[in-house]
């Protein structure tokens, strides 16, 4: 057998009287690229954690290439060779790139002065040998995600002892290109010799990249296999502890939208030096899909019909009315526009009020009374909305913070549920959610359209969008380029117009 | 400490397990029964009528500006300025108590106090300038008005009846005790049960977000400043109505020990999680020990060093325990 770079011995973590590792064991060979799967709350990111020191286990034993790894005392346990490369990168946006490569470790001279030199040296080193094009004088905070991230492995590789990487959802945050490029980089690693654990929800990636795969479901480990002994059913039945319902099945469930005239009119749709007039219709009940690239102008698309962004222009009419352009999100409300945000964390949740509270937030006066909040009220409102969208009755009363993301996607769909728009708007409803929260918010926005809705979806997962919607627009260069219906798109022909586009723009 | 837990059985784990959460939640809470508790042994007699009314006359102006320091800091905002106010309120309501009848005397000083929040709240919400900057400004800009209206003079207020907000009482019931009650019961009802009091916690939690959910966010918070620029006056007045004089360096302590009950307290100063309830705490505490060190005879300088120890106490506590 090959020699092991990391070994966990009934490692298990208990969070009071949650058991968020149930006492797994865990192994993973060197120079391998082993991918951790699971739901949300299945314990694999407990698992990274713990291998990266920030989670302190509650039993069990760690050996990293044969010896006890020093638990949660991640200076220590970088020194031995392992760098975490979490979600929530460690950017020091103000700082430079080659500084935020050296941070924490930079390269000095006798008496305290930086090596200036050597350190713009070894990072036009790494630069080289990573493909990184950013400039060592950059601002980090000028940088995109991508190349932030590369940074970070970078700092990771800078110190010449690392012998495993932990990437935590490395691609959740990526555009397509930049993806397949930490993919290469990823395989150039293996071949160098790095081991690499690597936690993701993609699981296409995982398949793509993995020699071995462990699923995890409720704090344990559910099965550890090379990566020919798994495809991608056995893996969410794996996961899931069930099969799902497959894709087909879901596809059908998709009523058929009746010829009738738009419900909803966009036109010319403008915001400087992003959108370049765009025009789109939703017939009641449709769901439309906009694919793109990241920083196509997506995200603005939606922003701007729901009033979030006041430097957009354009005419909007829903059910033959002409409206005013909304510049605020009341005026968005107010025409029955809904947003469901992109990011879940920093435009979504109130993440220190309870499930119910979130559930109501656009519209707390539907559960009072003269100004005063009435607490059965708003628990039934919420219940109501919440549980439509799969969300569990009894975790009405919890802080929003300690939930998954899924549930707290589930939350945020449902203030739209119980304040019923005429337009709704999904911006990355499923991202970094679990396999059964996906299913169950794409059924919930299936169920919502059905209702004689208009539905808008951004995505950057084009098989979300290829399942779900009626008809899918690709955005290129601040222009709807197609306009393809369901049944004619396929995954490569919107790729390559998304790309194309961009390529012949340039 | 795993092993010697592991060796306690199930069910006496779980009720130990259940205190200690209890005080890791509400750590203040048990710090305020074991000061009371010793107060008591230390000096029988801490706890009667007297001395309960006393407490309460010389708090009730921080603490009125406490509830609003809370409103404030939970819609995530800060105020400093209150101290500028509650001297405006000071000098403010004993010149104008000469002149007309006190309510209405009253009324006007507690106009002028929304209008300084009024100015706070167009330069936090409108413009966008940092809370802590704004009303370090503003409380220059407030204390030389006020200097400015008394000719940085003593104000001597002889009208009938001055000294009843600060100094009277309703069928004997002090009138500061009657008012620090009703502006803790009226806070904590308006934060707890009020949609607008929900509104500010998600302000507070989450600006971005209450904006995307259609929420008002500049209003709110702005709202907050006004409130408790109206407090700050209030409280000014009853501190003149105490001495039956007005100074323009009257309040000069309030923003820091209003800061510092509602920390004590244990309401975040990131705003979006706290309570009223916490800032009573808060205030108990510091009033105990406040009297404590007077019957101690411990001088002003010792007391100024332990109530800012306190106050890195409660921080400390906070961020250890409250932050997981």
């Amino acid at each position: 057998m090959a020699e092991l770079a990391l070994e966990l011995k009934g490692v298990g973590k208990s969070y009071g009287a949650t058991r968020a590792l149930d006492g797994i064991d865990l192994a993973i060979e060197a120079g391998t690229v082993h991918a951790l799967v699971g739901e949300n709350g299945a314990g694999k990111s407990t698992t990274l954690g713990i291998a990266g020191g920030r989670v302190v286990p509650t039993d069990g034993e760690v050996e990293f290439f044969g010896r006890p790894l020093e638990v949660g005392q991640p200076r220590r346990i970088q020194a031995a060779g392992m760098v975490a490369i979490y979600q929530e990168l460690t950017i020091v946006e103000a700082m430079t790139a080659e500084a935020n490569v050296f941070l924490g470790n930079p390269v000095a001279r006798p008496g305290g002065l930086l090596a200036r030199g050597e350190m713009k040296r070894g990072y036009t080193d790494l630069a080289r040998r990573f493909g990184v094009k950013a400039w060592p004088g950059m601002r980090a905070g000028s940088l995109s995600v991508a190349e932030q991230q590369l940074l970070e492995i970078m700092r990771a590789l800078a110190h010449d002892d690392v012998r495993m990487i932990l990437f935590d959802e490395p691609t959740a945050s990526l555009a397509l290109s930049e993806k397949e490029a930490l993919h290469e980089l990823i395989r150039d690693l293996r071949e160098r010799g790095y081991t690499m654990a690597l936690v993701s929800h993609d699981l296409d990636e995982v398949l793509d990249l993995s020699d071995a795969i462990t699923v995890f479901r409720e704090g344990n480990v559910v099965s550890s296999r090379p990566r020919s002994e798994w495809d991608k059913e056995s893996l969410v039945e794996a996961m899931l502890g069930r099969s799902a319902s497959s894709h087909r099945e879901r596809i059908g469930a998709v009523a058929g939208v009746a010829e009738a005239k738009p419900y909803v009119e966009v036109r010319d749709l403008k915001v400087d030096g992003v959108l370049d007039g765009v025009d789109i219709d939703v017939r009641p009940g449709e769901i439309v899909g906009i694919a793109g690239l990241v920083g196509s102008g997506r995200s603005t698309i939606l922003r701007s019909l729901a009033g979030a962004e006041p430097a957009s222009s354009g005419r909007l009419a829903i059910d033959g009315e002409d409206l005013r352009w909304p510049r605020t999100v009341r005026a968005g409300r107010r025409h029955g526009v809904g947003l469901l945000p992109e990011d879940r964390k920093g435009q979504g949740i109130i993440a220190a009020r309870t499930a119910a509270e979130n559930a109501v937030l656009t519209d707390l006066a539907s559960a009072s009374s003269f100004g005063w909040v009435s607490r059965k009220k708003l628990r039934a409102q919420a219940a109501e909305a919440a549980v439509a969208c799969g969300f569990d009755r009894e975790r009405l009363g919890e802080e929003v913070r300690h939930l998954s993301g899924g549930n707290q996607q589930k939350l945020l769909l449902s203030r739209w549920k119980h304040s019923r728009p005429r337009l709704l708007l999904c911006d990355e409803p499923t991202r970094g959610i679990d396999i059964g929260a996906k299913e169950e918010m794409m059924a919930t926005i299936e169920e919502m359209a059905a209702d004689g809705l208009g539905v808008i979806v951004v995505s950057s997962e084009l098989e979300e969008l290829l399942a779900m919607c009626h008809r899918i627009l690709v955005l290129s260069g601040g222009r709807i380029v197609d306009d393809v219906p369901r049944g004619e798109a396929t995954l490569n022909g919107l790729l390559q117009k998304a790309f194309s586009e961009v390529g012949s723009a340039a | 400490m795993e092993a010697a837990s592991t060796s306690i059985d199930g069910n006496r784990r779980g009720v130990i397990r259940a205190a200690l959460d209890w005080v890791t939640r509400y750590p203040m809470l048990v710090v305020l029964v074991l000061l009371a508790v010793a107060s008591e042994i230390v000096y029988p007699g801490f706890f009667s009528w007297g001395n309960l009314q006393n407490l309460a006359s010389q708090n009730a102006a921080v603490g009125v500006v406490a509830v609003g320091m809370t409103l404030v800091i939970i819609a995530g905002g800060f105020d400093l300025s209150v101290g500028a106010g509650a001297a405006m309120g000071a000098v403010f309501y004993a010149d104008q108590s000469g002149n007309m009848a006190l309510p209405l005397a009253l009324l006007l000083t507690l106009l002028v106090g929304a209008g300084f929040g009024a100015i706070n709240a167009f330069f936090i919400s409108r413009v966008g300038v940092n809370s802590f900057i704004t009303t370090l400004a503003t409380t220059s800009v407030f204390t030389g008005i006020a200097l400015i209206y008394s000719n940085s003079d003593t104000v001597i207020a002889d009208a009938a009846n001055f000294d009843f907000l600060g100094a009277g009482d309703i069928a004997g019931i002090p009138v500061p005790l009657i008012v620090l009650v009703a502006a803790f019961v009226i806070g904590e009802l308006v934060l707890k049960l009020s949609v607008f009091g929900h509104k500010l916690f998600a302000v507070g939690g989450n600006p971005e977000a209450s904006r995307l959910a259609g929420l008002r966010v500049d209003l709110l918070k702005a709202s907050t400043f006004i409130i408790i620029g109206v407090l700050a006056t209030f409280a000014g007045a009853m501190l003149a109505s105490r001495v039956g004089i007005g100074q323009a360096t009257f309040g000069a302590t309030i923003p820091l020990d209003a800061i510092a009950v509602v920390i004590i307290g244990g309401t975040s100063l990131f705003g979006g999680e706290g309570s009223v309830w916490r800032t009573a705490v808060g205030l108990a505490i510091l009033a105990i020990v406040n009297n404590l060190f007077n019957r101690m005879a411990l001088d002003e300088s010792a007391q100024l060093v332990a109530k800012g120890l306190i106050v890195l106490f409660a921080v400390a506590v906070e961020t250890r325990f409250r932050r997981n």
